[in-house]
């Protein structure tokens, strides 16, 4: 009697375990996912509903961290300053990192590989050390910028400490570290635009510029979608440059919504209200994000 | 032995080896200590001294940046993982962390050597009248200079007061435009050097409750003061200190004086190596020739210890050693240039030794004898010094006089503290 009993209850272990086997495979990563992804996000994104110093309960406030994100002029200043910072970095790092692949994957090229890793090698550098480079190239009298230009009898401006000047400066020195990188994605699009089809276009007479204005640069246009996001993205997040350069001043010319977000919370300790900032520009980017999708998605169907 | 045996022998070492003390079982307590460059170098220079009165404490110094110190510890606290046995907090940033709970009071191991420090700093260091942190040292804000300069301009130091010191600035500029008398900062961070002027000058911009004192005239007029020395009497270099543009400027002779903690005399010394000699250090210029002998501060730090960690008693020895062993605080002295805080350190006939780079005793030429003012902080610092940092910039570039800066700045400060 007993043993058709033992048959049934070990029949329904291996049923279970079949079972199970895949979702315990699995689990590792939905493990991993929740605690360090999912969990941070959700729970940042309830923190920035409340008060919170860190350290003390948070207390629950409602909207109030997202009204007074409304009324915060320094907010809009990060944001503004990270829009105009984050728009030209993007044209420029793209303008520069697609003319220098094109350059590198010109037949004319010599040492081609020495130029490409040559160009990588800011990205290889750490940010502080790049920080004192361009501390020297930007510096009043002494800087290259400004010994250059006094060849010339010109006096330049005081590049970090001018309002004017110093985003400008920031984003010259981002699009100094970056271009090598973006130029080997670049690179490898171009690499993969068919040789036939530019043989043919040249045979029609086409000229050199002509071949890359209506050969090479549409077929390019998925990898420049993917370029123009990344740098979008990146140069939303844009911190460790202004940081190191000129902690967000003059005034604020250079503060950034990073800035922002690591002031509020690291530096006066208003977690939450940080937090609320932080939504604000995640939504941001993934607004512009879609857009761009949709633009450069639309012009090349 | 049986199984079951060795394994109750096993739990039973286990428990008392848990139970009994580290030094019982031979057993040595390791600490871990933040703080960063000359703070490790001096901590590192008194080590084996805490080594033989505590052999059970090994302590792990690191060296790291200090702010980022400072962002690491509130994480940790916050976490409750990951923070130091023992941390340097930059004391202005001090009266933030007691209010977040996160910390040790350490009242009844500092209160019974009150007297051993100086009345203003019990106050800093006390949150709701019991102690959270070791006090441990200062760095007073004195005036390096090159003698050889000022010799070449006729110029007699020291300088006694602001009006003189503007008056020998002219006399350096007016020999060679290349020239500067000293270097001032913009931004945030030239609110730290701008700091040892208004203390100097024996401002408070709160109360002791941390209110904002309003129309504060004698704030505007320091701040007036900064303004004038870059744009009115142009004796100033506009760069932010700690750059290679500064350093270059030391090590070039492009300014002539250096405003410091009695720290810079480490960064001279690094970066100026070949002008030994050459530089002098005197106090910071009075405000008014018949006012008080009163010096401000270029910052000081404060040794704290995170609630969330274990090894309570080790720290606690080891903050002790450092705030008030009499050969520790020396040692941190001749190391790293942190003036003591323990009075008793100070009275040490060691403290009048010359520094070979000087040639000179830096404590005589430049604090002793002179009051140290400590003006009132209040919790997020940070908060002040960002806004100070966005005034003096609006004020440098002459978008706003430096009335108004002041009174903006002291807006924005009722805004946040009432």
């Amino acid at each position: 009697m007993a043993e058709p009993r033992r048959r049934r209850a070990g029949g329904l272990s291996h049923r279970f375990r079949r079972a199970a086997a895949p979702y315990l495979l699995i689990a590792p990563f939905f493990l991993l996912f929740g605690a360090f992804w999912a969990g941070p996000i959700v729970a940042s994104f309830l923190y920035s509903f409340t008060e919170w110093r860190g350290i003390t309960p948070p207390e629950p406030i409602g909207l109030r961290n997202y009204e007074r994100l409304i009324g915060d002029e320094r907010f809009f200043i990060a944001l503004g300053n990270t829009l105009w910072m984050a728009g030209a970095y993007v044209a420029c790092a793209n303008l520069a990192s697609l003319s220098l692949a094109l350059v590198l994957d010109a037949g004319w090229v010599r040492l081609r590989h020495v130029f490409r890793t040559a160009f990588f090698l800011p990205m290889t550098i750490s940010m502080v050390v790049s920080a004192v480079i361009f501390q020297l190239i930007y510096a009043g009298d002494i800087g290259l910028i400004a010994k250059l230009l006094a060849v010339v009898g010109i006096e330049g401006p005081a590049w970090l400490r001018d309002p004017a000047t110093a985003p400008l400066a920031i984003v010259a020195m981002r699009v100094w570290r970056t271009m090598g990188y973006y130029a080997i994605i670049y690179l490898a699009g171009l690499q993969a635009v068919s040789a036939d089809l530019k043989e043919a276009a040249r045979l029609d007479g086409a000229s050199e510029w002509q071949v890359i204005r209506h050969v090479t640069l549409p077929a390019l246009k998925p990898v420049a979608l993917f370029c123009v996001v990344l740098t979008s993205i990146s140069a939303l997040e844009m911190f460790d440059e202004p940081m190191i350069l000129t902690q967000g001043g003059p005034g604020d010319a250079t503060l950034t919504a990073v800035m922002f977000v690591y002031q509020q919370g690291f530096q006066f300790l208003e977690l939450g209200y940080a937090a609320a900032a932080s939504y604000v520009l995640t939504l941001v980017i993934v607004m512009i994000s879609i857009a761009q999708k949709l633009w450069l998605g639309e012009k090349e169907r | 032995m049986k199984r079951r045996t060795m394994l109750a022998a096993g739990a039973a070492t286990a428990f008392l080896g848990g139970r009994a003390p580290a030094y019982a079982q031979g057993r040595t307590t390791r600490i871990t200590y933040w703080c960063w460059s000359e703070h490790a170098r001096g901590a590192q220079a008194v080590y084996p001294r805490f080594r033989e009165q505590n052999p059970d404490i090994e302590v792990e110094i690191t060296n790291l940046n200090p702010q980022e110190i400072q962002d690491k510890i509130l994480v940790a606290m916050a976490t409750g993982v990951g923070a130091p046995d023992v941390g340097l907090i930059i004391e202005s940033r001090y009266p933030t962390y007691p209010a977040t709970g996160g910390l040790l009071e350490v009242h009844d191991h500092v209160a019974p050597r009150e007297s051993d420090f100086s009345a203003r700093l019990q106050t800093r260091l006390k949150h709701r009248g019991r102690y959270f942190g070791f006090p441990y040292i200062q760095n007073i804000a004195v005036m390096f200079y090159r003698q050889d300069m000022f010799e070449e301009r006729g110029i007699t130091a020291p300088i006694e007061t602001w009006d003189e010191w503007v008056e020998a600035g002219k006399r350096i500029r007016d020999r060679e435009r290349n020239r500067y008398m000293h270097q001032v900062s913009p931004g945030a961070v030239g609110f730290g050097p701008l700091l040892g002027y208004f203390e100097a000058a024996g401002v408070h911009f709160f109360t002791e409750e941390g209110r904002v004192i309003r129309n504060n005239r004698a704030a505007a007029e320091v701040l007036k003061v900064y303004h004038d020395i870059v744009r009115v009497h142009d004796i100033c270099l506009l760069v932010t200190h700690n750059t290679p543009e500064h350093f270059v400027a030391m090590r070039t002779g492009r300014i002539a004086a250096l405003h410091s903690g009695n720290w810079g005399l480490d960064r001279l010394e690094r970066e100026a190596a070949a002008d030994a000699g050459k530089w002098k250090v005197q106090h910071f210029p009075r405000w008014r020739a018949d006012g008080p002998k009163q010096v401000g501060n270029w910052g000081g730090s404060v040794l704290v210890i995170p609630r969330a960690n274990r090894n309570h008693a080790a720290a606690i020895k080891w903050a002790s050693f450092l705030s008030a062993d009499v050969e520790a605080q020396i040692g941190l002295w001749q190391n790293g240039y942190g003036l003591p805080t323990s009075l008793a350190a100070q009275r040490d006939p060691r403290m009048r030794e010359p520094q070979p780079f000087l040639g000179q005793s830096m404590y005589e030429a430049s604090v002793e004898g002179r009051e140290v003012f400590y003006t009132n902080l209040v919790r997020d610092w940070p908060r002040v010094q960002i806004e100070m940092g966005r005034q003096i910039d609006a004020m440098f570039q002459g978008q706003k006089s430096p009335d108004q800066a002041w009174a903006d700045f002291e807006a924005a400060m009722v805004r946040q503290y009432g």
